[in-house]
């Protein structure tokens, strides 16, 4: 099977008016989904990086709303599926859990990812997103039981997102130890691909993850390059060479 | 208002919901680790709780004395007015009550680093001071804004022993700081326990923090008996809510006006406030759902309190039940109605209340004269002034002091 390439952003950073032409440099460089992420004042799950990411595109004015009319204008036009990726909060603003579902249906994701959601909570969230076809992504830790996975595998319907390291969201300097053991417990308990991610910086931690994964999401190095971009061009160039070179990695 | 009587209660449910509000909304790293904290939680044995009680007696000074406040009453001009001093305890305030409990638990649990947050200071001191008394490491997220503010208990920290780390993200106050704390907590759960300092955050915390406080409630309880005496009306301030907690809850079935004091900062209807239950809608922040200051998209709003202790955009997810259902009331003072009432009990009584408290003191100044002189308040004096020197140096005018 293909590995699948699963890069983030944060909608509005570095500028409110790069949002569209990163989308679409990170559908040209060959993402197969693209994580949107939506800003929020507390995101509990994320290192610095993210962090300040977020707080620069609440102060630019970006909100899930926008992000959502933002995608439905330009939807058409991108390849990959889109994943929305916020905390709880801002999704239960919009309308409560049946209005989220039914926006984020007519923006036209392919599923929502909630990192402050568990499992345990999330039974009504899935079904109401279910109920508009839109996919509910749950997330797995190096700390998830046995007993949790085989809770997880029959409410997974299109991929899971294991998280690589027991802690927050942040580029490391290579990729986590001891991720063999973890790796195939999910593997062996999951009937849908996995992709991972947290803390994935280079090609190379890319290509030794892909070995052992379904694929890889990429967040905070990707938002990085966006910090160092020059200007816009300079940013799109910059993103799409680096989705392009994580692409070739996983598939060689 | 009139409140809905209530005969028996049973909260939360297993998944830890108060009606509407709590479970737990965190990172899937971290659940394994919350089953852990509820299966040991619920199957504690009675030398657990022997061990808890030994120290609140010796160590923390407990019981705390149910004072009869007789000048004020009788200046007030209305009920009789009860002060329930947490203030006397060591480290003077409530907030140790829940510290001793947790930090055993951690023992027990075989943890052997400690985590906190702190707004005022007074649950980062409690923290550190059990974390000398067991010698666990201890580190202590605070709001930058706060470590200014509250200075004197930044020292007190680190002569106990903690690492006291200053948050500079967000607005630097303690909503901040709990997300710093939890932060190292998915980073660190292996062998980290988080002693989170209030009636907040993800299931058993809500619950958990309130049985380590009831023993409050239960005090004035035997305490109004021996006088045969019983309360009308039970007043405490509330910031995420644990002092209030822990007096309101033995009082929950009984025929008792439980009311919490909000901090409306320069007022409810100004932005800078501190009003989640008055102003709030329904959200999830660190962990449950409860009431939260937030915007229509779903942002958490930015909380104003001269307190520290009460500057917090949400409160605990029973106390937005007990709203919902009628079972108690919320009203909210002012920063400056707040100052008032530090000089008025200071001068009446001789007792410099925290500056979370006096937004109960000042309520009750309120309250008292509508009542009669039968009837009986007990507040919830949950701390002392010494924490709040500077501020009150800063803010309280030479004019109302002479
Ligand atoms: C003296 C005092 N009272 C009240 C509070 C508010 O906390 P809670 O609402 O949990 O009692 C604090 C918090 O720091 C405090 O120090």
């Amino acid at each position: 099977m293909k590995k699948l390439l699963v890069p983030y952003l944060t909608a509005g950073f570095p500028q409110r008016d790069w949002f569209e032409p990163i989308v679409r440099a990170m559908d040209e460089g060959g993402a197969d989904y693209i994580e949107i992420g939506v800003p929020f004042s507390d995101p509990i799950a994320d290192g610095p990086t993210i962090q300040n990411a977020s707080q620069v595109a609440l102060d630019n004015g970006t909100s899930a709303r926008w992000i959502l009319s933002e995608i439905k204008r330009f939807r058409a036009d991108i390849k990959a599926e889109l994943i929305f990726f916020s905390y709880f909060n801002p999704i239960l603003a919009l309308d409560g859990l049946a209005g989220a579902a039914k926006h984020l249906k007519e923006a036209g994701f392919h599923g929502v990812l909630v990192p402050d959601l568990s499992l345990e909570q999330a039974q009504e969230f899935a079904g109401a997103m279910a109920a508009e076809g839109v996919h509910y992504i749950p997330l797995i830790a190096p700390t998830t039981t046995e007993d949790r996975l085989k809770k997880i595998a029959p409410v997974t319907t299109s991929f899971a997102y294991g998280v690589s390291v027991t802690g927050v969201t942040g580029a490391r300097q290579g990729v986590a130890q001891g991720l063999d053991a973890y790796l195939e417990r999910v593997r062996s308990l999951l009937q849908r691909p996995f992709v991972v991610g947290f803390g994935i910086s280079t090609p190379e931690d890319a290509r030794a993850i892909a070995r052992q994964a379904d694929g890889v999401v990429v967040g905070s190095a990707l938002i990085r390059l966006m910090e160092q971009a020059e200007n816009l061009d300079d940013c799109v160039n910059r993103v799409k060479t680096f989705i392009s070179e994580l692409r070739t990695a996983i598939d060689s | 208002m009139k409140q809905t009587p209530v005969q028996t209660y049973q909260q939360p449910d297993s998944h830890g919901h108060f009606g509407r509000f709590g479970g737990q909304y965190v990172p899937e790293t971290l659940m394994p680790a919350l089953y852990e904290l509820i299966e040991v939680y619920q199957n504690l044995d009675e030398s657990f709780w022997r061990e808890y009680r030994a120290y609140l007696k010796d160590y923390v000074g407990r019981p705390t004395p149910l004072y009869e406040a007789k000048r004020w009453s009788r200046e007030a001009g209305g009920a009789r007015i009860f002060l329930k001093r947490e203030d006397l305890n060591h480290t003077g305030a409530h907030k140790i009550n829940n510290t001793v409990g947790q930090i055993l638990l951690a023992r027990r649990m075989g943890k052997t680093r400690i985590i906190a947050e702190t707004g005022a200071g007074q649950h980062g001191v409690a923290t550190a001071t059990v974390c000398a008394l067991f010698n666990m490491p201890c580190v202590v997220y605070m709001g930058a804004e706060d470590v200014e503010r509250q200075s004197l208990n930044v020292y007190r920290m680190r002569l106990l022993g903690a690492e006291v780390r200053p948050v500079t993200s967000g607005s630097q106050t303690l909503k901040d700081a709990t997300n710093e704390a939890i932060r190292d907590w998915v980073t660190n759960v292996e062998d980290s326990f988080y002693i989170i300092g209030s009636v907040v955050g993800p299931h058993p915390y809500p619950a958990m923090v309130r049985d380590f406080q009831k023993v409050i409630g239960e005090e004035c309880l035997d305490q109004l008996a021996e006088r045969e005496l019983k309360a009308d009306a039970v007043v405490a301030c509330v910031g995420g809510g644990s002092n209030a907690m822990g007096i309101f809850y033995p009082f929950i079935t009984k025929d008792t006006r439980l009311i919490g004091v909000e901090a409306a900062g320069c007022g409810v209807d100004t932005k800078e406030h501190a009003a989640s239950i008055s102003k709030g809608k329904p959200g999830v922040l660190h962990g449950a759902m409860s009431m939260l200051l937030q915007d229509n998209d779903g942002q958490v709003s930015l909380a104003h309190s001269i307190s520290a202790g009460l500057d917090y955009p949400g409160i605990g997810p029973e106390h937005a039940h007990l709203n919902d259902v009628g079972r108690t009331e919320f009203v909210a003072v002012s920063d400056a109605e707040a100052l008032e009432g530090v000089v008025r009990v200071s001068r009446l009584e001789g007792i410099i209340p925290a500056l979370e408290s006096a937004h109960a003191v000042a309520y009750v100044d309120r309250l008292a004269p509508t009542m009669r002189p039968d009837q009986v308040i007990v507040l919830n004096m949950s701390g002392r002034g010494d924490k709040d020197m500077n501020t009150y140096e800063k803010h309280i005018d030479a004019g109302a002091l002479s």
